[in-house]
């Protein structure tokens, strides 16, 4: 698993001027920390949703799931939970092209 | 398709000779030159190539990036002695160009080049130019080095707030009208009127202009291309009310009239912004606000009248104009010689389809003027 890897990690440069290898490795354990939370969203969300796309449930479903998917640091990783959507001025619609 | 790279390191990861920094000038003195060689897709930009040191040889190395396709502006460098983007610029490319300045040092490129070469002879190597081949043991490679005209940070990451500090100073923003038109009115800009700003919009604020600035090198405080093509920006669009206070910021001091009409900023911008053509439009745009103290603005009208008069220029008459009768008296003695050597002319005699010109000068004023 690549958050196995990410634990070896080693960062090339030691300086404290201007490190970008530094910046690049935080910046990657950020990208695998949310790379699971969008998974774990996706699994739970059985839905398709814009670039959200499941061919098991291709259909757009506002009844159960228009709201937002929270997540939370946990010991055992990221857990999911769900807040309602805040609709003021555009109603939400079905986009078709 | 291999790639080697000499790239100018400066910071404390390139070793203890590479931190000094010149007291006087405030630029970094002792860079290093550091070889990477590393095989590359065809195809490959020197930004990949960076990327592709960064990753897997050296995890020092640093350089500024983002987009990779030339609309960040991030990835300004001087690779082979000319600023450039590195996301923009063929490894392919500048090998071959490395390879040309190599064979024949005579080459415009290699007399670039060698202007950036010259910090690595204050870092203590000696003082002579010496040609590519011999700075590099062989094999040419491509020279990487920071921008010019600013402090280095650290290898090819350069401190920018100077250059930012002059667009800031321009105001880049618009003053609109002081009778705006009423909630449900547009301001109406006709096309015609936004191609004159075509040009200026596309600036990416990359610093490439001021880098290889001759004007900014000899005269640290000079504007700069960069901030005159906001100022050019702003102060031709038609919303704009400010263009009086910019074109009074700019024929002062340091301002537009110390450019020095080398047309570098022209040939180096990556969106081929024609930078001195703006330059001179503000310019002229300075004279027509009645903005003409300056001796660079008297000096091109003293061009114009000189033409008008005889179709001749009358170098004699270009001094006086430019500069006044109290400098040009206190060179005297230098004039005195001018003389002897036969250099200072009586006022030409017209020339002889003297109408003509002034026809087509005249045709010409008429076309600029149109908007």
């Amino acid at each position: 698993m690549l958050k196995e890897r990410y634990a070896r990690v080693r960062v090339h440069d030691k300086g404290r001027l201007f490190n970008t290898d530094l910046l690049q490795t935080l910046e990657t354990g950020h990208l695998l920390d949310i790379a699971e939370c969008i998974a774990l969203g996706a699994l739970n969300r059985e839905e398709s949703r814009g670039s959200h796309a499941r061919r098991d449930f291709p259909e757009r479903d506002d009844a159960t799931w228009l709201r937002h998917s929270v997540f939370t640091r946990t010991d055992d990783g990221p857990a999911c939970s769900f807040a309602p959507v805040t609709i003021t001025r555009f109603q939400p619609e079905q986009r078709s092209y | 398709m291999r790639a080697v790279l000499d790239v100018a390191r400066f910071g404390p990861q390139a070793g203890p000779d590479a931190t000094r920094v010149d007291r006087q000038s405030g630029q970094s003195g002792g860079r290093r030159l550091q070889r990477y060689e590393i095989e590359m897709p065809e195809g490959s930009t020197v930004l990949e190539a960076l990327m592709a040191v960064q990753d897997g040889l050296d995890g020092t190395l640093a350089f500024r990036r983002a987009c990779r396709h030339a609309i960040c502006g991030s990835c300004g460098m001087r690779i082979n002695g000319c600023a450039k983007l590195a996301c923009n610029t063929q490894v392919s490319v500048a090998m071959g160009q490395a390879a040309d300045m190599a064979r024949s040092p005579g080459h415009p490129a290699a007399a670039a080049a060698g202007r950036g070469g010259a910090d690595f002879h204050a870092a203590g190597r000696d003082g002579a130019d010496r040609d590519i081949t011999e700075r590099n043991d062989g094999e040419p490679g491509i020279l990487i080095e920071p921008l010019g005209n600013m402090t280095v940070i650290k290898d090819l990451v350069t401190d920018m707030d100077g250059f930012w500090a002059r667009l800031r100073e321009r105001r880049p923003w618009l003053f609109p009208p002081v009778a705006a038109p009423g909630p449900d009115d547009e301001f109406r800009v006709s096309p015609g009127q936004a191609d004159v700003l075509a040009q200026g919009v596309l600036c990416l604020e990359c610093g490439i202009c001021y880098s290889d600035c001759n004007a900014v090198e000899a005269e640290p405080q000079f504007v700069g291309p960069a901030a005159l093509v906001k100022a050019h920006r702003y102060s031709f669009d038609p919303r704009d009310e400010a263009v009086h206070e910019r074109a009074v910021d700019l024929a002062g001091e340091h301002g537009l009239w110390e450019c020095m009409r080398c047309y570098f900023c022209t040939q180096r911008c990556p969106k081929h912004i024609r930078v001195r053509e703006l330059i001179a439009q503000l310019g002229e745009l300075g004279v027509r606000e009645g903005l003409d103290a300056d001796p660079g603005a008297r000096h091109a009208q003293a061009f114009v009248d000189s033409l008008r008069r005889s179709g001749r220029l009358n170098e004699t008459d270009l001094a006086v104009k430019s500069q006044g009768w109290g400098w040009t008296l206190q060179r005297l003695p230098l004039a005195v010689r001018v003389a002897l050597a036969g250099k200072l002319t009586l006022p030409p005699r017209p020339i002889d389809s003297h109408d003509a010109l002034l026809a087509v000068m005249a045709r010409a004023e008429q076309e600029e003027r149109q908007p």
